[in-house]
């Protein structure tokens, strides 16, 4: 009978498993068996038995070393001991590698907070999954509000059809709407608050005339008062705990307030109770919440709440269906392209393309670049970590050898290693969550978001946190780990400081260079086409001037007039006028026409204005003289329709002098037969940026008149060096003299305007502090590593310098390697770059091309410093002289 | 000492310089006719070295291992003294035992 090997398989996995010490005895045990086995049963059922016994020795007892002493201390607690003494040996290695673990840490653990921030907009709500919000696409626009039958003019039993439709149907639960003040729809308005004597301004109530089903859909705590008073009975208010205090002093909880009245806009209200302050990271808020039976505005946020298992869509479809019972002749207008439901979920990390959103959204490119550069400052500081502790253990090998000589295996050095190294990072952790904790008000204020130290101490973010900081020990001791666990004894005890690991070892170091390298090139080339961008934003020329446009609001377009003929008497007052106010989206977008042509586009938006607001944004053209000269109205085309239309049909701008744009050519009055509402161009404009530069030009009507029909505000262009003080100061008591219901409210246009990039500014603030601390970390991480490098190799400069080479020929050498390094990087960061910012860009209409003299630039900055580093180090080696070098064992 | 390590000390004690896992595992089958696999008594080996009842040295490589070494076990003073109270013990208590059998 042969004899057989045993089934190599079953026999490898034991050799993998089982610890060396034992190996020999148990695979020696197990080939007797199998032999004997072989003979008397057979060779399948000696296999069977064989895989058998190979599994049964799968147990703790195999993983152990083999020891014929009493082990009652886990090895564990052994490397911690060590550890801590090496932590205490070495304080200064020890103090760097703490702080730069913390400082990243501490920027993870912000950006985590930030996104996880964004992340959980309305996530406190109850079953905020079943709530949708109804919107309405009106022409190519999404409104976020659905607008009443009749806007305006809607009774209070018309306003209420779209919320009684949808509670009709079994799919819905509950259906409200309400509309907030402090929102573009409602021209951002201020109240007057009158309680008792004294009168307050108020930026932002919301009022509701379904008060039942808000509370159902969006729960609010009530602290003083009760609920259902505030449901039942209508002209009642919550306030919140802060709007309690600002209105009724700091004692309101001792005092009887339910049913105190305030006079709001001149009516009355009574206060049902007071709520506990609205959770800052939803995506609307109130300071007061109204019950009124009419909403006052064109329209209202309307939201569903439907049962569990049940679809929006079909909601959706039935609604769509049914629409004529909520605006009669829904179904027949051609403009009207159907209701739209939302979910609650989605509405804060949105694209920003819904129409009156209530609260600034934010995009997920947005959220992927901070996670981007949260991930490339880990990157950097997990490869300095690696960097410094392989310099850390290469001095001390010799330990390590001994170690080895006294019996401990590869496992136990690696175990010990791993143990340090994810002590010190398990260190910064405590320290980083310090640093967070103090910096964090200035952070949340800088970012405009309400955040609390309770989002330190989200579960969420704590994990993540700590998987980090265990990740970073993980990483950034598999490489020393690899490198020294492996090696034999005599070669850690004889080698003393050389790194005779061969090419591997001098490959990853190389390539940890070359990263660092290549994410340095990319930060900073990044960070200055960031900067240029928003350079050329900012001083791209809007074609209308803005410096001295202030607005104040007016109640009607009387007293708008009253209030204009007086102003104009003072003398630093250049002009005076009424009507669109840039720095706002334009909403009303029309679709239009060319007269004797067929084609209907759908992106013009049309403009009013009074000359006198013409003359405050210093516009002269031509056809305003036709007002002059009595005139009522003139129209002006901007360049880009004129364009579309010489594209389209090849008319010049002379062409289109007295043609006719038809806008809204779906109607024909049905008594005299004509088409849409023509407009006669009277004239050609430039382009004009009234919003942000993030939006493209679109093609634009402008309606100029003598006077307008209705106004809201007025609009004063001081002349340039006007007393500003003074001229504000007679303002303003000229409106509190003619208007004294309408708060007063100043609107510098080129705040405003500087407003429409404050989200950017903010991004801008937080990415530069991001890519600031990315880049300090990544010279560091090169400096340590170079200096590193250079020490190295200094006995290989003080055998070349014997060898009669010069200073100058030796620093060449060594920085030739640097050099080919970080040319290879460069060329690999170029097309990351290039892919990065495009990403970025593509939110701007208006964006700079990317200058590749800025990579190079950078790539030379880098380089130069590294240049430096290199020989500032090794000259030092290169200078001393070489007998010192070599003699050094 | 529980059931299973007293067999095994004794097994080792009969078993004179050719104590290892597997005769062991084999003599204990012999002696009880119940089978007990090879992992289970070098735990049980192990179990009793780290109580200093036996100590162990690496030597006897053969053909038959595919030339590698085995763990020979042999009783140690105190291994020896442990069984022998043990008997004792047991014999103190037998002899308290009415003869009636």
């Amino acid at each position: 009978m042969s004899t057989q090997q045993p089934p190599n398989v079953p026999r490898r996995f034991l050799h993998w498993f089982c610890d060396e010490s034992l190996f020999e005895e148990i695979d020696g045990d197990l080939h007797e068996a199998y032999l004997k086995n072989q003979k008397t049963k057979g060779e399948t059922k000696a296999n069977i038995s064989y895989w058998l016994d190979v599994l049964r020795f799968f147990k703790p007892y195999s993983f152990e070393k083999y020891s014929s002493t009493k082990q009652y201390l886990p090895m564990v607690k052994n490397y911690l001991i060590i550890a801590i003494r090496n932590i205490l040996k070495r304080k200064g290695f020890t103090a760097i590698n703490v702080g730069g673990l913390s400082i990243s840490l501490t920027v993870l653990i912000l950006v985590t907070v930030f996104i996880r921030y964004h992340l959980t907009f309305d996530s406190h709500y109850p079953n905020i999954e079943n709530v949708y919000r109804i919107g309405d696409n009106y022409r190519s626009q999404s409104y976020a509000p659905f607008k009443f039958d009749g806007y305006w003019d809607a009774s209070k039993e018309s306003q209420m059809r779209l919320v009684n439709l949808l509670k009709s149907y079994p799919e819905v639960k509950s259906a409200a709407q309400f509309l907030q003040s402090a929102s573009e729809i409602s021209g951002q308005e201020i109240y007057y608050i009158e309680v008792g004597e004294q009168r307050f301004r108020e930026d932002n109530l919301v009022f509701t005339n379904t008060p039942k089903d808000f509370f159902e859909i969006f729960p609010q705590k009530i602290i003083k008062g009760s609920q259902a008073s505030f449901e039942s009975s209508i002209n009642s208010i919550l306030l919140t705990e802060r709007t309690a205090i600002k209105l009724l002093g700091h004692h309101w909880e001792s005092e009887e307030i339910a049913g105190t009245i305030c006079k709001i806009g001149g009516e009355n209200y009574a206060i049902a109770g007071v709520v506990q302050e609205p959770i800052p990271n939803s995506h609307f808020g109130f300071n007061i919440l109204v019950h009124r039976e009419i909403i006052p505005s064109w329209g209202a946020y309307t939201y569903m709440k439907i049962n569990e298992e049940m679809e929006h869509s079909t909601v959706l479809a039935r609604l769509q269906n049914q629409m004529d019972k909520v605006i009669p002749g829904y179904s027949t207008d051609i403009l009207e392209k159907g209701p739209y439901a939302v979910s609650v979920e989605d509405i804060h990390i949105a694209d920003g393309s819904l129409l009156y959103e209530l609260r600034p959204v934010i995009s997920v490119t947005t959220l992927k670049i901070f996670s981007a550069i949260a991930l490339v400052i880990l990157l950097i500081t997990w490869t300095n970590y690696t960097n410094l502790t392989v310099a850390v253990y290469t001095q001390r090998q010799k330990e390590l050898g001994v170690r080895k000589v006294l019996g401990a295996r590869s496992k136990d050095i690696g175990l010990q290693m791993f143990t340090e190294i994810t002590l010190i990072a398990c260190l910064s952790l405590p320290v980083a969550l310090a640093i967070a904790h103090f910096i964090l008000p200035s952070f949340s204020h800088l970012m405009d978001i309400g955040l609390d130290y309770n989002a330190l101490f989200d579960p969420m973010v704590l994990l993540i946190i700590f998987g980090v900081t265990l990740l970073t020990g993980i990483l950034s001791s598999a490489y020393p780990v690899l490198a020294f666990g492996s090696r034999k004894e005599i070669g850690l005890i004889k080698s003393k400081l050389s790194f005779k690991g061969g090419k591997y070892q001098f490959g990853v170091r190389r390539a940890l260079i070359g990263l660092q390298f290549l994410l340095l090139i990319s930060l900073v080339s990044m960070s200055a086409y960031t900067y240029q961008q928003m350079e050329f934003v900012a001083t791209k020329d809007m074609g209308f001037d803005s410096s001295g446009i202030i607005s104040i609001p007016a109640s009607n377009i009387q007293q708008h007039q009253a209030i204009k003929s007086v102003l104009l008497q003072i003398p630093d007052i250049e002009a005076v006028g009424a009507g669109y106010m840039p720095g706002a989206e334009m909403w009303n977008q029309t679709t239009y026409k060319l007269e004797g042509e067929n084609e209907v586009f759908d992106d013009a938006h049309i403009l009013n204005f009074d000359i006198g607001m013409a003359e405050a944004l210093g516009w002269d053209h031509i056809a305003l003289n036709q007002l002059r000269d009595g005139k009522k109205a003139v129209r002006l085309i901007n360049e880009s329709m004129a364009q579309r239309m010489k594209d389209a049909y090849g008319y010049t701008e002379l062409d289109l002098i007295n043609k006719r744009v038809i806008t809204e050519p779906e109607y024909v009055d049905d008594e005299t037969g004509e088409i849409g509402v023509p407009y006669i161009i009277d004239g050609i404009i430039g382009d004009f940026h009234f919003f942000s530069l993030k939006n493209k030009v679109n093609p634009l009507i402008v309606q100029i008149g003598k006077n307008l029909s209705w106004t809201t505000n007025t609009v004063i262009k001081l002349k340039d060096g006007a007393n500003l003080a003074v001229s504000l100061g007679r303002i303003e008591d000229l409106h509190s003299e003619l208007e004294p219901e309408l708060p007063f409210e100043l609107i510098f246009l080129d705040e405003r305007i500087e407003q429409l990039y404050k989200s950017e500014q903010r991004m801008l603030t937080l990415m530069g502090i991001l890519s600031t601390t990315a880049i300090g970390l990544a010279i560091m991480g090169l400096i340590g590593l170079v200096s590193y490098m250079v020490y190295i190799k200094r006995k290989e400069m003080g055998i070349r310098k014997v060898f009669g080479a010069s200073v100058t020929q030796i620093l060449v050498i060594i920085n030739k390697e640097f050099v080919v390094l970080m040319l290879v990087a460069s060329v690999l960061a170029v097309p990351i770059i290039y892919w990065a910012m495009q990403l970025w860009l593509s939110d701007f209409a208006y964006r700079i091309s990317l200058n590749p003299l800025v990579i190079i630039v950078s790539a030379i900055i880098s380089l130069s410093l590294v240049i430096l580093i290199v020989s500032l180090q090794s000259s030092k080696a290169a200078t001393i002289n070489p007998k010192d070098l070599l003699s050094e064992e | 000492m529980g059931y299973l390590e007293e067999m095994v000390l004794l097994l080792i004690l009969t078993m004179n310089n050719e104590a290892y896992g597997l005769s062991v595992s084999e003599a204990y089958q012999t002696h009880t006719g119940k089978s007990i696999s090879i992992s289970a008594i070098h735990t049980v080996l192990s179990r009793l070295e780290k109580k200093g009842l036996i100590r162990s040295e690496m030597r006897g490589a053969t053909e038959e291992r595919g030339g590698r070494r085995k763990r020979i076990f042999e009783a140690s003073a105190a291994g020896r003294e442990t069984i022998d109270q043990i008997r004792l013990s047991r014999e103190q208590l037998w002899s308290r035992l009415p003869r009636t059998i």
